[in-house]
């Protein structure tokens, strides 16, 4: 090696786990954000989330002319935000560690100065923003402003209305996470979908045979099964009603941290 | 040479996949600035080796150093003063070639963009992909992808490059071009390959190893592994009554062998001898004297691949 020509670079400086970070959360974000894709998946959950929700509103106004109820729009919110947003994580997410471990691209870019708990952390982070902003923060604003504007609603409390969407963030991160580690465990795209899926269904229909498990569900905290016994949290927030505990949101904190540290704990042994 | 002057050196590295030993008790000594062939059979070992130096697989037993650093504990220290050509090169397909260089090269460079940027266009001109630069690689050719596996690795001016199967997808403009390549890299770094082309193997590299089976069966210098034990082969094409030539020949102490094949009347002679003075002197005249017509007489030469089979096969006794 010429020491003239190195001498010319700034070297990277990063050391412990975050060798390699900058320059793997520059290429996560430019593939999510310098590209098409960012724009085709927010157009995709404002079609799915504010195009929904906008068919609600119009069946709400066109009840209450008749002297009916509408549906009720903030369930309906937890079920295209909460919900079908959980789904859409589980199908984004499936390939993002299988994808590159079956491609090759994992064990490439291993091969540079670069540790496992960085490629996990970048894989982690740019997924949850570009998710986050297109699937949750974005379609909820639009929302909020909706909501305000046509709804019987009217102009709910902002900071209510931003706590109840940190609700839907925590919840999407779950399922982001939960994903995430599964892509560590298992080596099929399809196995890495399949077990959120069934544990989703578990957290909805669960409860009706284990009445416990509604404290540590995260789906609770969108969406209630039974909303005459129990509102979500979300909804809670939002109308200022009182939660009828805090148990589901604690599970669900505890339930990401336990995910994430799994995720890095197991790539950090696997082989390529 | 005492073990700091290896680039690599590894003691006793195995490795095993259940039941499965891939890699036994590897002793390997790359010296600086060689350029090093790593040999064997598909299946013999090789990837697992590499994938163990880079830190991708983790030893069953043993241990490995490169540049003085050991291979398990401080791998990323490793990988930082090396470059690494997979066997099947697979990036980021939406990136153009520009974009994937100099994405590799900002795994080891912060900066300044702009020499950034030149080492990139340098690294495109070496391997001659300037007319592609801008393209995405999802539309690359094998050779194409090849030619970019090794810029990718050259990126960071690396003390070592380790590549496996360089030439594997490369037409032979392409693999004479790679040659070149590594032939003028040999300056500033030590490269260490994997190939099963052996014509490559002679002509550029310095020292050969070969594994079979997961264990090292040899490492010397090529020139030592080409003139093998002593042995050198003489090949003689006779007309007339061989038999009592051949016990003749025979029963000369410096004849250690006789292959025979025979085709029409034509009967050729592969005759192994430790003492070549002595058969140039001599054999000629035994065979003439015996009344054989002889048709060709020479001295055969051996190459990498004829040394290959005879080290693997005789492993495998």
């Amino acid at each position: 090696m010429s020491a003239n020509a190195v001498d010319r670079f700034q070297r990277v400086t990063e050391t412990g786990w975050r060798r390699g970070l900058d320059n793997l959360l520059r290429g996560e974000y430019s593939a999510w954000f310098k590209s098409s894709r960012w724009w085709k998946q927010l157009l995709v959950w404002l079609a799915i989330v504010n195009g929904m929700m906008g068919i609600m509103l119009i069946a709400t106004v066109e009840a209450a002319k008749e002297g009916n109820d509408g549906p009720p729009l903030l369930f309906m919110y937890g079920i295209f935000g909460g919900m079908f947003v959980a789904f859409g994580v589980m199908i984004i997410m499936q390939r993002v560690l299988v994808r590159e471990k079956q491609a090759g691209t994992a064990a490439w870019v291993l091969s540079k100065p670069v540790t496992r708990t960085a490629f996990v952390v970048s894989r982690l982070a740019v997924n949850s923003v570009a998710i986050l902003l297109s699937a949750v923060i974005v379609p909820g604003v639009i929302l909020y402003l909706t909501l305000g504007l046509f709804s019987d609603l009217g102009w709910l409390p902002p900071l209510g209305f931003a706590a109840g969407l940190v609700m839907v963030v925590l919840h999407t991160f779950y399922w982001i996470a939960l994903v995430l580690m599964m892509g560590t465990l298992l080596e099929s795209s399809a196995s890495v979908m399949a077990v959120p899926m069934v544990l989703y269904f578990v957290f909805w229909y669960g409860p009706s045979l284990i009445p416990a498990l509604i404290y540590i569900s995260p789906i609770l905290l969108t969406f209630s099964p039974a909303p005459d016994q129990m509102s979500a949290l979300s909804v809670a927030f939002i109308t200022g009603e009182p939660v009828f505990s805090w148990l589901p949101l604690l599970a669900t904190v505890v339930a990401c941290v336990v995910f994430v540290a799994v995720a890095i704990w197991r790539f950090n042994r696997q082989e390529f | 040479m005492n073990p700091n002057d290896y680039v690599i050196s590894t003691e006793r590295l195995s490795r095993s996949f259940g039941a499965v030993h891939a890699l036994k008790s590897l002793d390997l000594r790359v010296p600086a600035k060689s350029i090093f062939a790593f040999l064997g059979p598909n299946g013999a070992g090789k990837t697992t080796t590499i994938k163990l130096l880079l830190g991708l697989l983790k030893p069953t037993s043993g241990d490995g150093q490169i540049l003085g650093l050991d291979i398990v504990r401080d791998s990323v220290d490793i990988r930082a003063r090396i470059g690494y050509l997979p066997q099947d090169t697979r990036f980021y397909e939406h990136m153009t070639a520009r974009q994937m260089l100099a994405y590799t090269a900002r795994f080891f460079y912060a900066g300044p963009a702009a020499e950034i940027g030149r080492r990139v266009s340098e690294m495109i001109e070496l391997v001659g992909l300037e007319g592609k630069a801008d393209r995405p690689i999802k539309g690359f050719s094998g050779g194409e992808r090849q030619r970019l596996g090794i810029a990718q690795a050259e990126v960071n001016y690396p003390d070592l490059l380790i590549l496996d199967e360089p030439a594997a997808s490369l037409d032979p403009m392409g693999r004479r071009d790679v040659l070149e390549v590594m032939e003028r890299l040999r300056k500033h770094t030590t490269i260490f390959y994997c190939t099963h082309i052996l014509d490559d193997v002679q002509r550029v590299s310095d020292q050969v190893a070969i594994v079979n089976a997961g264990e090292l069966v040899t490492q010397a210098p090529i020139e030592d592994l080409l003139a093998g034990t002593g042995d050198s082969v003489y090949s003689v094409t006779l007309r007339g009554d061989a038999q009592g030539a051949y016990t003749q020949v025979m029963q000369q102490p410096w004849v250690s062998a006789i292959a025979t094949s025979q085709a029409g009347e034509q009967v050729t002679w592969q005759v192994s001898v430790t003492d070549k003075a002595a058969a140039e002197d001599q054999l000629m005249s035994l065979l003439v004297t015996s009344g054989l017509k002889v048709s060709n007489f020479g001295r055969k030469e051996q190459n990498l691949e004829d040394v290959f089979i005879k080290i693997i096969e005789g492993s495998q006794k």
